[in-house]
Order: structure tokens, then sequence, then C-alpha cells
């Protein structure tokens, strides 16, 4: 039935959707997750990045969280080309902004003038919507800190706690239970640990596997698998292709980034290293250590 | 007059070893009538480099401005900060850009690169660079700062040598050019540390020209242990006068307790 209407992004359907743009959130829940929570001093923006290969050359720089001015930061779910474009755009914005008003410019501005472009692709040109999603993570003097989170149809909302990617529906609602509104950016870098740790694993709870996990660097996580061979068999439930080919592995990386006020009151944004990463997961018992002991 | 001389002003570089100073004057006048004596001309552009520019004090806001957009956007994409020489070039190519309309302004980019060797780089309003090892200057008093700077200046000079001698050649050379002066502004990058040093009643020059006499430099020493908490022995002529200099409210009292 959906047919007939979904090979143009520029038409209606009888029912009243546009199936395009509902393809590419499709597409875009199929990505690593991203999740934003907003504290009362700060934004913590949380991220899984899925690499499929240890041949991939593993760079310093960040394939989910992005600094898009002095006083913003994003969170990417989606295609990361399309997001790519997005962001230097955006980036432009913010820069363009700042040229004509000598301001950063306040963040909801930002999110608008992004998702009028994405609009725009999802009425007239032809063009295919953008399949990304993005977490947007600011401050301003005019509304303090806030978060934001906008979709393929070029809609956006402001939002206490945000998950874009795979598993956001299960994410969304572990921090609805948890979410209080007075969360300090302590906490709420632990609760995005802890639910990032959730929905990255949802089918077991096994405490090694999510060690492996959530070890933040990729040494880490190799050594972890190949020098303990007895956990294939409990990876081969999930990755039967890791038992047949040990080198292909799903290794899961996360990336954390903050932004809070120094004290001058300056916006400081912090995109954390992988040892970084490593010790606020040991912090929280969630893992981060290749060393550890077997667990029962 | 042209239109480069009429809101007046200098600018100056000098490297050193390992280090590198720029200077501007703080005139602003419309012609002969001064308007604000506070208008420096230096930009800092990344925590290394500095750029300066004389020449039309709109095009110079407009053009600070214009960089600073170019430089941000670099160091996201990039993830780095910009060396002096991209700079040098970024800021060329963009006066070339207005070839036929120019920014009636003429720069010079100084900083340190990746290896904390000087870079100092003068350009004309069309963006014809020349890389200079010693000192470079532009502006209404460009003679007689390239005047002073020839005998002032010595290759590998220390930095606070180097502070004395650009500090000394722009305010000489200022003194004897009616469209530039009114005080200087001093920033000198080297490789351990940023000191920055502002003067806005133009006392540098005056400082180091006269001596300090016995008595004058115990003064000097307890505002420095003052303000450093170091052993009166530690605190050698050059260190108070930098550090007297970089605590600008304390500066004056210094000098007039001098009795400068």
């Amino acid at each position: 039935m959906a047919r007939r209407y979904d090979a143009r992004t520029t038409i209606f359907s009888p029912e009243g959707r546009l199936y395009q743009v509902e393809y590419a959130m499709e597409a875009i829940s199929h990505a690593g997750t991203a999740l934003g929570i907003l504290a009362t001093d700060g934004i913590v923006i949380a991220a899984e990045k899925k690499v499929t290969s240890k041949l991939l050359e593993q760079s310093v720089t960040s394939e989910k969280i992005y600094l898009l001015n002095s006083n913003v930061i994003c969170g990417v779910a989606g295609i990361t080309s399309d997001a790519n474009i997005l962001i230097n755009v955006a980036r432009r914005y913010a820069q363009q902004y700042l040229f004509s008003f000598d301001d950063d410019i306040p963040v909801e501005q930002l999110v608008q003038r992004l998702c009028d472009l994405k609009q725009g692709y999802t009425q007239y040109g032809g063009l295919r919507p953008f399949g990304v999603s993005f977490i947007y993570a600011g401050y301003d003097n005019y509304f303090g800190f806030q978060l934001y989170r906008s979709d393929p149809s070029g809609n956006y909302g402001g939002w206490k706690a945000a998950c874009i990617g795979a598993n956001n529906a299960g994410a969304q609602s572990l921090l609805k239970q948890d979410y209080k509104d007075d969360i300090t950016l302590k906490e709420a870098k632990e609760l995005a640990a802890k639910v990032l740790s959730k929905t990255m694993d949802s089918t077991t709870l096994n405490s090694e596997k999510r060690m492996y996990c959530l070890s933040g660097g990729r040494e880490t996580v190799i050594a972890s698998v190949i020098h303990r061979k007895i956990h294939f068999e409990r990876f081969s439930t999930m990755w039967k292709c890791v038992v047949a080919n040990p080198s292909l592995l799903f290794s899961y990386l996360v990336e954390f980034a903050t932004i809070q006020l120094n004290a001058e009151g300056k916006v400081v944004y912090n995109l954390y290293k992988p040892d970084e990463i490593d010790a606020l997961l040991k912090e929280l018992n969630l893992g981060g250590n290749s060393t550890e002991e077997e667990a029962s | 007059m042209s239109i480069l001389e009429y809101n007046g002003g200098v600018v100056l570089a000098m490297a050193g070893k390992k280090c590198v100073a720029i200077a501007s004057d703080k005139r602003f006048g419309s012609n002969y009538l001064t308007i604000s004596m506070n208008f420096p001309k230096l930009y800092q552009a990344t925590d290394k480099t500095f750029i300066g520019f004389s020449g039309l004090a709109t095009d110079v806001q407009t053009l600070i401005e214009k960089f600073r957009f170019h430089i941000n956007m670099y160091r996201m994409n990039e993830e780095r900060d910009i060396e002096p020489n991209t700079l040098a070039h970024l800021v060329s190519s963009t006066l070339y850009e207005r070839r036929f309309a120019p920014y009636f302004v003429e720069p010079i980019v100084a900083g340190l690169d990746k290896n904390n060797d000087p870079f100092i780089c003068g350009m004309d309003l069309i963006g014809c660079t020349t890389m200079n090892y010693d000192f470079s200057a532009t502006g209404t008093g460009e003679d007689q700062l390239y005047g002073i700077c020839e005998p002032l200046w010595q290759p590998n000079l220390e930095p606070e040598e180097l502070f004395e001698a650009i500090s000394q050649a722009i305010m000489s050379a200022t003194n004897r050019d009616c469209m530039s002066g009114w005080g200087a502004v001093v920033n000198n990058t080297r490789e351990s540390d940023h000191a920055y040093a502002e003067d806005p009643h133009g006392l540098i020059g005056l400082l180091l020209v006269r001596q300090i006499n016995a008595v004058r430099i115990e003064t000097l020493h307890l505002y420095a242990k003052l303000l450093t908490d170091q052993s009166l022995a530690d605190v050698s002529i050059r260190n108070i006068m930098t550090v007297a200099v970089r605590h600008r409210e304390v500066f004056y009292d210094v000098v007039s307790s001098c009795g400068m």
C-alpha cells in the first residue's frame, strides 16, 4: 500500500504520512544510541559508537559527538556522511551569527536554522531527507543550559533528557524513571552511563559482557576477548560470526561529553578521552578495565 | 592624505629566541583629531599567534571579526589551532580576494610555530607577504620604526630583552609620528608562558630609559615580593620589571614610588 507513495519525498500518502521521512527515521533506529541529560549545572551527552572491524584506524576524532560552537555541542545518530554536512552547515551558521552580532548564537536559534534546512528537504527539491537525528546541548545567557532533539522531519523539541538511535524507546523510559529535576552534572553522568549500559546490551545483563562492551579503549576490548577464550562461548549466542572468525569483532565503544560553566562563567566543553571514560565507568562499577578478574 | 593614513597607527613585531613580540600603539583618530587613546590594533588569533592591523580602523575591526570566523571554523574542522604561517597565508588570500577594492589595512602576523620557533610576516594591503626573520613594521610611523629597530634588534634576544627592545622601538618611533602614539600594547609570546603588558600612559618607555638606582630597587623588590611571594634573593631586576608591568594596577604605585 505504501509503495505508491514513498517514491517521492514531497508527496503525502492517503493516510497523511510522509513515508520518506519515516524511512529516514527507520534508518536512524539502526545507528548507535546517543542520549543527553540536562542537569542544573551542565549537560552530559553519551553515545555508543559501533566499530565493525579491528582493522579500522582508530583516530582521536569522534564519530558521535561534535562541537558546533564554543557554547553548543551535539550528539549524532544516523548516517554519518549526512551528519557531517549538517554539522558543517551548523558551524557556519554559528560563525556567521558571531560575525554579524559579535555574540554567540542562542542555542534554540541554531537548532531552528538547522531544522529549517532539514524541513526544506521534505517539502521541495525532490531530494531525500537527511538520515540523521541530533541531540543539541548548549548554553546561552538568555536561557541557560538547554537540551534539544531534532529528527529528519525538521521537528525539534526541548527536553530534560532525550535519546536517539537504537533502543531509544527503552532508554527514554529508563530516563523517565530515574531523572529528577534537580539532578546535578555528576549524577547525570552516572545516569547516562547506566542507561547506556542497559540499552547497549538489553538481552543479557551479564556483568562481564557489560564490562566488555563499555570499555572505552579499543585495546582493552580486544585483549579481553582474545586472551579469554572462555568468553567466546558466552558471546557466541549474540555474535555467531565472532566465534567463526575472532578477528571480526563488534566492539562497542562509548563516547562521553559534558558541557558546563567553569569558575569564571565561561562555557567549557569536555569530550572524554578513552582513559577518562574507563575511569568513569570503573568508578560506577560498570566496567572499563580489561584486567578484571572473571566475574561469576 | 592617503586613506591608509586617515586613522593613524602603527604595528611592530620582533623575533627573539623561542619568543616573539608584537606591539601596536593605541591612538585612533580622524585626521588630526584624536578620538580615542585606547584603540589597540592587535588580535589574539590563537594561544601562540597574534595579528596586528594598521590602517583604516573600520577595516581593522571587520577583518578581526572575519578572521575570528575563519580561525574558529579551522579549529573545529581540523581539531587543532592554526599555525602562524598558515594563518599568514589565509590573511594574504583574504586580502587578495579584494584585489580591486581592497581592505585598507597592512597586517602583521606574529606567532610561535609548533616547535616554538618565532614567525613574523608583514603584508601590504593586497596580501603581498614578506617573512622577515628579524622584525616587521607597518603603519604611519613605519619609517621611524624601521629606523629604530635596525640598531635595537639583535639575533637571539631573550623574552625580557625582546620586550625592552620592542617597547623602546615603538615608544621612540611613535614619539616622532603625529598620527600614532598615546601608549602601546605589547604582546610578548614565549615558550614558557604568555606575558602580557599594557601601558595606558606610555610609561613603559620611561621606565626602561631611566636608570633604577639602589633606593628604587628596594621599593620594586618589596612590590615584587608582595606580588609573587618569592624571596628577595631570587628576584632579579628583569623579573621585577616584568612582574611589575604585568600587574597594571600596582605598576602605577611602583612608578610613583620610584619618583618617575
